[in-house]
């Protein structure tokens, strides 16, 4: 039985294929014009990956901003819920989930049974996500991906105290007029995007283990400043952190499946 | 007393030199990466056109968010009693100055005499600011100068939805490539920035003539929509409103702008207030 996720996201699309419990293809892409062009171009090339064609996926579930639109989705679930329970099924001791993604920040937690207890969202304001991380670190020349391993050679940080990200990019500006150093700017980006998830956790109550999801946890520097500014340790999970949200969803779409077979079972 | 006014803002470094209380000259230049180059030539072309030596410039006041960065000047203020200053001796009836520049907005109430009298700013965020118009201007590669004639054009204006400037950036890419009228977008991003400039001045508690200055209030279309949105009388400055800050801090470096001959005034109240941002 095949169970697939997809999550189209505000900057990448991500699908997750899922044989029975194991998962047997995933794929990032950059997004498309539209969420549905965005979703099948994932999608098939995930199922490439697999061998597989679109006529053998047995349930699908979207979540993502634009999980309404995708035609080959049978149900969608909010993005809420698919990165708890993408965390929940790769790390059965998860309780918090931070997930830092490109447009949105959320801090969720949950119970013992991977479901959704409280959580917190920002979609308002681009500080403390991947965008102003994106557009900060197009400031000071530095490549989105590189920005983390740069963060980790300064030794002399500057502080970056603007919370609005288009005051940020003035404040960078003037610390480059300043002549700082790019590692130490780099640090200072890193820095103010954690605060602005931890001042975003405060209303949450954070029990262990937590875990980060998100494009964003790929940068080791704002991963090591959370850990600093909440003083805890993420869990590793163990699967690309960045497709946790489709993952969540194929495991949504094989719980399902599974229901839809013992309910054929049953009759 | 010939004084030079030194205004470095976020978009644009102006320049203006005063002899007591008349302009002789002034320069605007766009920011860039040697900050301290484009000041010099700004105050270089300042000078050129006031036909004023360097040396006969007595005294130097720097004011706006990079004012540390001009070396010559002999201290820095704050941009508010600069723009209260100027708006008072251009208009001594005008009560409240909105300052609208490329990313922050000013509204300053401006006493009697010419001191501040509350200033408020969105320093925190900077939603609806100049900052959208800047986006979507080079986006739809639209000339500052005919940005207005376009938003007049619009007769359904598009309210962005997003408060983010950030955000509103990617919403306004996507509506252009959906196929919305360029005209609809602007009027629609100089509406947000009426919007945010109202909020400041319904939060601030004077009332009475407003004068409108900074970069933005130079577009018509701006003047329409603030001036049908707010119920006290506007006025737009006589000299370029871009300068304001400018000229005021060329005002304010010609010493205690507060003992001008207002004598009756003066005597009413027994504590002189130092000029606010005089160090």
């Amino acid at each position: 039985m095949i169970a697939a996720g997809c999550d189209v996201g505000s900057l990448t699309a991500k699908a997750v294929i899922m044989k029975g419990d194991v998962v047997i293809a995933t794929k990032i892409i950059r997004d498309r014009s539209t969420p549905v062009e965005s979703a099948r171009a994932v999608m098939s090339e995930a199922l490439r990956e697999a061998g597989l064609v679109f006529q053998n996926i047995n349930f699908c579930c979207s979540t993502g901003y634009g999980r309404h639109s995708i035609p080959f989705a049978l149900m969608n679930m909010s993005e809420i819920s698919c990165h708890a329970m993408g965390a929940f099924w790769a790390e059965n001791s998860i309780r918090t989930v931070i997930d830092i993604g490109g447009q949105d920040c959320k801090v969720i937690s949950l119970d013992s049974s991977g479901r959704v207890l409280d959580f917190i969202m920002n979609d308002k304001c681009a500080a403390g996500t991947g965008r102003s991380l994106e557009i900060l670190s197009k400031c000071i020349g530095v490549p989105l991906e590189k920005l983390g391993p740069v963060s980790l050679k300064s030794w002399r940080p500057v502080l970056i105290t603007n919370k609005c990200s288009i005051f940020m990019e003035l404040e960078v500006l003037q610390h480059m007029y300043k002549g700082k150093r790019t590692s130490d700017i780099a640090y200072g980006i890193n820095d103010a995007v954690a605060r602005r998830v931890v001042s975003l956790g405060r209303n949450v109550d954070m029990r262990y283990e937590v875990a980060i999801t998100g494009g964003v946890s790929k940068n080791v520097g704002v991963v090591r400043n959370l850990e600093k500014l909440l003083d805890i340790r993420f869990k590793p999970l163990g699967v690309d952190p960045q497709i946790i949200g489709a993952l969540g969803a194929a495991v949504f779409a094989s719980l399902e499946l599974k229901k839809l077979r013992n309910a054929e079972v049953a009759i | 007393m010939i004084t030079a006014g030194f205004d470095i803002g976020t978009r644009f470094v102006k320049v203006c030199v005063a002899k007591d209380e008349s302009i002789l000259g002034y320069a605007i230049e766009e920011t860039g990466k040697d900050m301290r180059k484009i000041i010099r030539g700004a105050y270089k072309k300042a000078l050129e056109r006031s036909g004023v030596k360097k040396r006969s410039v007595e005294r130097r006041m720097a004011t706006g968010y990079g004012a540390s960065l001009v070396k010559r000047a002999n201290g820095t203020v704050p941009e508010a009693p600069c723009v209260a200053r100027a708006v008072h001796v251009l208009d001594p009836e005008a009560r409240l100055a909105v300052d609208v520049g490329g990313l922050f907005i000013n509204v300053i109430g401006v006493n009697p005499r010419g001191f501040i009298d509350g200033a408020l700013t969105n320093d925190k965020c900077a939603a609806g600011s100049g900052k959208f118009l800047e986006m979507v201007s080079e986006t739809l590669s639209v000339p500052f100068q005919s940005i207005s004639d376009m938003a007049l054009k619009s007769n359904s204006p598009y309210s962005i939805n997003s408060q983010c400037a950030v955000f509103a950036e990617s919403e306004i890419i996507s509506q252009i490539n959906a196929g919305r009228e360029g005209s609809d977008i602007l009027a629609g991003v100089l509406k947000s920035i009426v919007l945010r400039a109202i909020t400041l001045v319904e939060r601030s508690d004077s009332s009475g003539r407003v004068a409108l200055c900074g970069g933005i209030s130079k577009l018509p279309a701006f003047r329409v929509m603030f001036e049908r949105m707010i119920k006290d009388n506007t006025y737009l400055p006589t000299v370029d409103p871009q300068i304001i800050a400018a000229y005021g801090a060329a005002l304010l470096a010609g010493g205690r702008g507060g003992q001008r001959k207002n004598g009756a005034s003066k005597s009413s109240a027994p504590d002189t207030p130092r000029p606010a941002g005089q160090r």
